[in-house]
């Protein structure tokens, strides 16, 4: 007996079946596998399931928490293996970069006036995560200018979160500020697909931009972002 | 973002002989059906064999582009 490795099950809708040959005799000792779930409409459970020769089930192992619709997961099936979602064996080292996204090049003229209403600013990429791993989000605002009232607001999956910046000028419209905004939060999301975003919305009757002075290098701000690391 | 790595315990001791079945799927949560929408891939199997017929073509040699025997 020895170790082996067995590959070529190519790419496919699930399921993905191997039939052992009759000549074959083994013991299983691990299996790994992506699982794409880009157009899936539902979450879902990545599965290796044994099946007898009579087509009885000998052995179905699922993992502990189920991947969101449209996320992807790389699972590992092995014996002795602690049941979890996520491994909680391999931590996302603080600091990780998780995600990065810039807005659209030139000046965002604020029009919403409600946290609810607010404008797309900055989209980022769809991230997975555990439901345990902290994360830090941060958007950095070349220049956001205002007579009054202008704010950043964090979204997640297209649900508003909370303010991340603002700039606000009192008394309204006695004159224009116009300020580089940083703003950070520290959360810990729950398991499953995330996209965040940041979204624009200002106070009635007040002037506000948001500005992204794209391309870089540029001679007067770097670029706008917002970025989510491990914490 | 790359795929969240995770991990499921599979029973251990598991012989497989011929006929026997490895299906790598994923189910609704809810249901229990599969979920044919999800694409699999990378698939990996590890056993401890004496002869493999990785492409399930009858008894052979072992089939070096499916076969990987071990190293770094």
């Amino acid at each position: 007996m020895s170790e082996k490795q067995v590959l070529g099950w190519g790419v496919q809708n699930a399921p993905a079946s191997r039939t052992t040959a009759d000549s074959e005799v083994f013991t299983l000792l691990a299996v790994n596998a992506n699982f794409d779930g880009t157009a899936a409409a539902a979450s879902f459970l990545p599965c290796v399931e044994i099946i007898s020769d009579a087509g009885q089930v000998v052995a179905r192992t699922i993992t502990d928490s189920a991947v969101a619709a449209g996320g992807s997961a790389e699972v590992t099936f092995a014996p002795f293996l602690s049941r979890g979602g996520t491994s909680s064996s391999t931590p996302i080292p603080p600091a990780t970069e998780l995600d990065y996204a810039e807005p659209p090049a030139g000046t965002l003229t604020i029009t919403a006036t409600s946290a609810a209403t607010a404008q797309q600013w900055i989209v980022g990429n769809q991230i997975t995560l555990d439901g345990s791993t902290r994360i830090q989000i941060e958007v950095w605002i070349a220049l956001a200018g205002t007579d009054h009232d202008c704010v950043a607001e964090l979204y997640d999956n297209g649900a508003d979160v909370s303010r991340i910046a603002q700039v606000s000028v009192t008394p309204a419209g006695a004159l224009t500020s116009s300020l580089t905004l940083y703003g950070i939060a520290l959360i810990t999301p729950t398991a499953g697909a995330h996209t965040y975003e940041i979204r624009a919305w200002k106070s009635a009757g007040s002037t506000s931009t948001f500005l992204n002075p794209t391309p870089f290098p540029f001679n007067i701000f770097a670029p706008s972002f917002y970025r989510i690391t491990a914490a | 973002m790359s795929a969240a790595p995770m991990k499921a315990s599979l029973p251990p001791g598991i012989e497989l002989v011929g006929g026997y079945v490895v299906r790598v799927t994923a189910l609704n949560p809810t249901t229990g059906a599969t979920d044919t929408s999800v694409v699999v891939s990378d698939i990996s199997m590890q056993v401890d064999v004496a002869d493999v017929d990785s492409d399930a073509e009858g008894v052979e040699p072992f089939v070096p582009e499916f076969v990987y025997s071990g190293g770094a």
